[in-house]
């Protein structure tokens, strides 16, 4: 009986044997198009038009005219070995008609010395093979090449395509098709991958390398191929020798401890095996030097520091009664949110949570970034959102009943709406948890914060022209994010302005739901966040440079000022001409603002948390890390303490140097990598497939064209199975009552793209080109709000008939961030993406829960994708290390130059304004109160530079950059005769940054590829 | 009436005030005039705020009394006074804006409840308009030397900003003054072509004059010479008569008493005219009366010896408009009242005419004139 599962495997390599088939043409015997105008893979151009060519050694390339492999002899003696080469042409036997030849097969021994130079083999046997099937105009030869790289020999067997160039008038095709070259008898010694550095953990070693292929290793047999191959391991989150302990959230949220405590146990046992490291070096399969022991003894060190944290983790939650109350409730909030789909925790975000919560008493661990290393699998939202809601509940037990707990940052310039609505529903269940359980302060809410694309920043009252009318019925509809209801999970979600109120409410209107007021606690519009300050913020890093611009900032790091004495009118800032009391609601005349109702270091929040660390880089970095800087100064300025960071990274390579500039704090990775790449406690590599890598080598033709072919075929097979479920299943072996799960699973393709440019032509070509109809949607940064939600309802929901489905997706790389789709399990990437980072994120996003197929069609012509075709296997193996270390840093005295005018504004809005009690909105006003409370240049100067860090010796070129802005300033703001109004305007280096990315003009560059 | 839409009037006026704590007849306004609230819906959700306990503050500002300072001139006065208002703001002109719309769409049969916001919009027009007189004034110094007076470009101006002040919609976003200097121009230009030139032309053939003088300059600039009558009219797509008709009537008209340049004499002079001279005219009035003195001169016997019939010199002076009515009647109108032929009539009349002792008593007058 066949597993679901298996099921699926088969099919997805059925799938790709069927595209490969079709790229070389084995189904075909006849055709009526040119076959070199159709056939993308397996064919061999003849060398006269190589050489002819008008792209130089490109040519070579997008059309070869030779394949094979090159080997490492392993003794330098003379060499015997055996090469077979196939191949079939095709030829032309009416106007518009071609034939394909029978196979020619030809077995060709070859023997030479290592002082042999190129020499020739098989061309007799070859082309007498070719003359008895009567296809005299091709000439085909096996050529070897002896080479040496570091005195140690090599060779490149290769078979050539020489037929000449007919003398008459056209061009008949004579290219070889089908071609196939395998070579036996050879004893070799393995390449190694001189581009990673070495560590034990990782073998380097290559068995053989292709020449304009693929290249497998059959037990020393060595055949090329026309697509390299590549399955990734489902990993298994339980890898412990006993059975796996409950961690069901049900289980947790009742009595936690034991459970713990057995997983604690676990990860002893395991380490006690796993981490010796003689056994670890005889596992790897190779001697290990001296310089590996070390690191591997290093790691075994790190293990071993992790282990404590979690025993620690345990022993806190069982001291601390609030902690554990917390722990308890979050579990229940967790569950709530899963709806059914998974009832408990992985190991390894159990164990980054516990780890959180093992350091989070020490003194200094606000010092210390704890990054979640997300690339073992799924589930790094979840793992989040349980250390959100936990500090959210801890925070209510712990009197802190309102204000911003927890500040979530994504890289992107929007968010995806799964996302939000992951979290929405975490902490729905929070809020439900924290009722039932009878604990006190203002209802739990998430506050969506992203920017004028998607969501308004404010409602006017009188509106200009692209600003949200409040009376405009269809407005609120706009901004609709919640895709459902986090309390009652229900589908229907009514947008409402309401007026009285002045806020932008989704509403749910089930009766039965859990909720009972009119609008869910959930705010969209920026000035409402600032007005209700909700427990949880998420939103998008540009928006940090708003403490340079915006007074009502002031809650993501201290107090407010005060509360408006209407009911539902919220919190207070510094009055403006419009805002005469400091409340934000259009046409407020609340008479007086009441005090707020906690202590000032209650306010800021506990937690910062920043998403997909390895984007904070370059430019964007070193802007964010003055604006983190002066976000930590504000806080503790304000009396809190400094929030705690937790951040996320795909990448950890350089992590540590990273967050010491992003931040000024010290990273700590979880989960640590385990003795092997493919075994760690918390997760293990098993032998399903999770994700079918395909790398192909287009030839002769544009990948745009290989792309459509592909999604033709993709999209002709689904509905073949469609049609004839049982004809179809028997041809992939795939039992026939899975053809209905087959058709949901793999009836969407996605094609990504790596440029928007890329995306939109590939949609449209999609228009014309494929031969049925089809429903296609892009996705991209561009690609309006209500159409992105839209779309993921459909692909979440599909429709009931196959052909009113969404049958493909172009993406950018907007799909690489949190779409999170059970049913994308095809992808079709055109061209590689310019990071590692970028392809492991973007993959990752197929075959999440079965497995999973990724087309990579390599721009051949590109010296870089070239390459990566031809090392494809590592690629895929090694992902992870080859990514490219983050460069980033915080001593860029351009970037200082840019962020300066925002860090001493954030500094008016945030310290000297409330502390006036006044505005401080004029030159004039600002002046006086500077003069009257001694505020001076040298004052804000060094508290400037406290602020960014800038005390060491490396730092004297950016203090005085430093002061001689704040010279020029203050020179400004003390001439009487000035002309300027607004103390923003001061500014000697331009103005207050808007956005994080404010820093370079975009240029874009379109190069001849 | 919609009354869908009074509720939705009614209920933003309610959340207005629950969230703001009290109103003003301007938050009222906007939510009417936001809304797209007819006069009818306007006036039933007034009607219904009292029992809602809504009370309309007001918001208006003083408006300034009586002329401030002393010109020379009206113009010189009117921009004192001008000045007076001072300009408005954007958030000013859309309240005002609202006032006056309000006030409009709720009519002269407005209401008790509603009489105040009436009064207002009458006043706030008035504002809105003061207010805005200096953009008359300085659109209309570009129109100086069209031949007329800045004072009366200035008038036509004023036509056109009281025009695009009714018709001013403050929720499209604009400002008014972009808006209102088109009606000002507009009116300006109107009254140029109407009034600007001694002789009247239609005002579709001003605009086509304007038209080919533009096509002229270009087609001067472009070819370096002047363009040919038939080249013009290609570029314009016209026939060619009307291009060279709106070419002449381009030219300034000259005065009949002007001299020439060649012979120094008027170039009235040089021009015939089949038009009536004022001499003949003059004449002729003199004629007519001599003639009239010595028909009615006459006695019976006197005709009688000059060989005419009395009753026929009847019948030719109400032929000819010597009668006592002073007007000439047709045959057919004599010959009826006289119960004869309308031939008969012409018989008599003829007969007088010719008849010798006719010719004796005229024969001293130019007989030219009244043979025919």
């Amino acid at each position: 009986m066949q597993s679901e599962y298996e099921a699926h495997e088969r099919f997805i390599s059925w799938l790709d044997s069927s595209i490969t088939r079709a790229g070389r043409g084995e189904h075909l015997d006849e055709l009526d198009t040119e076959p070199r105008g159709t056939f993308w893979l397996g064919r061999l151009a003849p060398e006269y038009s190589v050489l002819a060519g008008s792209f130089g050694a490109r040519s070579e390339r997008l059309d070869p005219c030779a394949m094979g492999m090159r080997v490492r002899p392993k003794t330098g003696t003379d060499w015997k070995f055996r090469v077979k080469v196939g191949f079939r042409a095709w030829t032309k036997i009416a106007p518009n008609q071609y034939a394909k030849s029978p196979l020619v097969e030809v077995t060709v021994p070859v023997e030479l010395s290592p002082s042999d130079q190129d020499r020739v083999f098989g061309t007799e046997e070859i082309n007498a093979a070719l003359l008895t099937l009567g296809l005299s105009q091709y000439q085909a030869e096996i050529r070897v090449e002896v080479d040496s790289w570091r005195d140690i020999p090599e060779l490149v067997i290769t078979l050539v395509n020489v037929s000449e160039e007919p003398s008459g008038r056209g061009s008949p095709d004579l290219h070889l098709y089908e071609v196939v070259m395998e070579m036996q008898g050879l004893c070799t010694t393995p390449f190694l991958l001189e581009a990673l550095p070495d560590s034990f953990r990782y073998d380097r070693r290559v068995a053989a390398l292709g020449v304009n292929s693929g290249l497998v290793d059959d037990h020393g047999v060595f055949r090329t191929v026309d697509t390299v191959v590549v399955n990734r391991a489902r990993p298994t989150f339980w890898t412990g020798s006993g059975p796996e302990p409950d961690l069901s959230f049900e289980r947790l949220g009742i009595d936690p401890i034991p459970v713990l405590n057995e997983l604690v146990d676990a990860a002893m046992d395991w380490g006690r095996d796993a981490w010796d490291l003689s056994q670890v070096e005889f596992r790897s399969g190779h001697q290990w030097t001296e310089q590996m022991w070390r690191e591997a003894e290093r790691a075994a060190d790190e293990w071993r520091a992790e282990l404590e944290r979690l025993k620690r983790g345990v022993e806190r939650l069982a001291s601390d009664r609030d902690l554990l109350t917390a722990f308890k409730l979050m579990n229940g909030a967790i569950r709530h949110s899963a709806r059914g789909r998974y009832e408990k925790w992985r190991t390894f975000q159990l164990g980054f949570l516990l780890s959180a919560i093992g350091s989070s008493g020490e003194s200094g661990d606000s010092s210390v970034v704890d990054t979640i290393w997300f690339a073992t699998g799924g589930g790094k939202t979840e793992t989040y959102l349980g250390l959100i809601v936990m500090t959210v509940l801890l925070d209510r037990l712990r009197e802190k009943g309102e204000g911003i707990s927890v500040w979530t940052r994504f890289p992107l310039r929007m968010l995806s709406l799964q996302q939000t609505q992951r979290f929405a529903d975490a902490l729905a269940g929070a809020e439900l948890m924290r009722r039932e359980a009878g604990i006190g302060g203002a209802p739990i809410s998430l506050g969506y914060f992203v920017g004028n694309a998607a969501t308004p920043n404010s409602i006017p009252l009188e509106p200009s022209s692209g600003e949200p009318d409040p009376h405009d019925r269809q407005m609120p509809a706009r901004y609709q994010v919640l895709l459902r209801c986090p309390f009652c999970h229900g589908d229907e979600i009514e947008m409402h302005f309401n007026r009285a109120r002045w806020t932008l409410e989704h509403r749910c209107p089930n009766p039965t739901c859990p909720w009972t007021e009119d609008s869910l606690p959930f705010f969209v519009v920026d000035q409402e966040i600032y007005r209700f300050l909700p427990s949880v913020v998420i939103g998008t890093l540009d928006k940090a440079a708003l403490v340079g611009m915006q007074a009502a900032m002031r809650g993501f790091y201290g107090s407010p000022l005060g509360v408006c004495s209407r009911d539902g009118h919220g919190f207070t800032y510094s009055p403006r001409s419009s805002t005469p009391t400091g409340c934000l609601v259009p046409g407020c005349r609340g008479s007086q603002v009441n005090p707020v109702g906690m202590s000032s270091e209650s306010w800021a929040p506990t937690l910062r948390l920043q998403d997909e660390l390895h984007l904070l880089r370059d430019t964007l970095g070193a802007v964010d890390s003055h604006y983190e800087a002066v976000l930590d100064h504000l806080q503790t300025e304000l009396g809190g303490p400094v929030a705690k960071l937790i951040a996320s990274s795909a990448t950890l390579t350089g992590v540590d140097r990273q967050v010491d500039v992003l931040y000024q704090r010290s990273a700590r990775v979880f989960p640590q990598v385990g003795p092997s790449v493919s075994s760690s406690f918390w997760s293990e590599d098993t032998s399903e497939t999770a994700r079918r890598f395909v790398a192909v080598a287009p030839r002769g033709v544009t990948p745009e064209f290989v792309t459509d072919r592909v999604v033709t075929i993709l999209q002709q097979r689904i509905r073949e199975l469609v049609e004839e479920p049982g004809r179809v299943c028997e041809e992939a072996g795939v039992d026939v009552e899975w053809a209905e799960p087959l058709i949901d699973r793999y009836g969407v393709d996605v094609i990504y793209g790596t440029t928007v440019r890329d995306v939109e032509a590939a949609r449209r070509s999609l228009e014309t080109q494929i031969p049925f109809r089809l429903h296609s949607q892009a996705l991209t940064g561009a690609t309006p709000f209500e159409e992105v939600r839209i779309a993921l309802d459909r692909l979440e929901h599909p429709e009931f008939a196959f052909e009113d489905r969404l049958h493909v997706v172009a993406a950018s790389n907007m799909l690489s961030h949190g779409v999170d789709i059970d049913r994308l399990n095809v992808m079709v990437m055109v061209g590689l993406p310019l990071t590692t980072a970028e392809f492991i994120q973007t993959t990752a996003r197929v075959g999440r829960r079965w497995p999973g197929l990724v087309y990579v069609i390599h721009r051949i012509a590109r010296e870089r994708e070239m390459a990566n075709f031809l090392q494809f296997t590592s690629f895929v193996r090694h992902g992870d290390r080859f990514v490219e270390p983050i460069a980033v840093t915080r001593r860029s005295r351009r970037v200082l130059s840019v962020t300066t005018p925002g860090l001493v504004e954030a500094r008016r809005l945030g310290i000297h304004e409330p502390a006036a009690g006044v505005a401080l909105s004029t030159v004039r006003k600002l002046r006086d109160y500077f003069a009257q409370v001694g505020v001076t240049e040298s004052s804000e100067s060094s508290a400037l530079i406290g602020a960014l860090g800038f005390d060491g010796p490396l730092e004297e070129g950016l203090r005085d950059d430093i002061e001689s802005w704040l010279h020029a300033y203050f020179t400004a703001l003390n001439d009487p005769a000035t002309t300027v109004t607004f103390p923003n305007e001061l500014s000697p280096s331009g103005s207050v940054m808007r956005s994080l990315r404010d820093v370079e003009d975009r240029a874009p560059i379109h190069g001849e590829s | 009436m919609n009354l869908e839409l009074a509720q939705q009037c009614l209920e933003d006026i309610w959340a207005d005030s629950e969230r703001q704590g009290e109103l003003s007849r301007d938050d009222v306004t906007r939510v009417f005039t936001r809304n797209g609230a007819t006069g009818e819906e306007i006036s039933l959700v007034l009607s219904a705020l009292p029992s809602l306990g809504i009370v309309l503050s007001s918001e208006e500002r003083k408006a300034p009394t009586g002329p401030r300072g002393k010109a020379s001139d009206s113009l010189g006065q009117l921009l004192a006074d001008a000045e007076a208002y001072g300009l408005l703001t954007a958030k000013e002109e859309v309240t005002l804006a609202r006032r006056i719309r309000v006030a409009e769409l709720l009519g002269a049969s407005a209401e008790s409840n509603s009489k105040e916001i009436v009064e207002a919009g009458k006043r706030a027009k008035e504002r809105f308009i003061a207010s805005n007189i200096r953009l008359v004034v300085s659109i209309a110094r570009h129109y100086q030397g069209h031949g007329m007076d800045l004072e009366d470009l200035v008038q036509e101006g004023t036509i056109g900003l009281i025009r695009a002040v009714e018709k001013f919609d403050p929720d499209l976003g604009f400002k008014f003054s972009t808006y209102a200097t088109w009606w000002i121009r507009q009116a300006i230009q109107r009254g140029l072509a109407i009034r600007g030139r001694a002789i009247r032309l239609p005002v579709h053939f001003r605009d086509f004059q304007l038209l080919v003088s533009r096509v002229r300059r270009e087609m001067i600039q472009r070819l370096g010479r002047e363009a040919t009558l038939s080249e013009l009219a290609e570029a314009l797509g016209e026939d060619s008569a009307r291009v060279r008709f709106a070419l002449d009537w381009l030219a300034a008209p000259l005065s009949l008493d002007s001299s020439s340049e060649e012979e120094g004499r008027a170039i009235g002079k040089f021009i015939s005219s089949n038009a009536e001279d004022v001499e003949d005219v003059a004449v002729e009035k003199l004629m007519r009366e001599e003639v009239r003195d010595r028909l009615d001169g006459l006695g019976v016997e006197d005709w009688k010896n000059l060989g005419i019939a009395p009753s026929s010199v009847d019948i030719v002076k109400r032929r000819f408009g010597f009668s006592s009515n002073g007007e000439s009647e047709t045959l057919a109108e004599i010959g009826e009242e006289m119960g004869v032929t309308r031939e008969r009539v012409r018989q008599v009349q003829s007969a007088f005419l010719n008849s010798a002792g006719v010719r004796v008593l005229f024969e001293d007058l130019r007989p030219s004139r009244w043979g025919e």
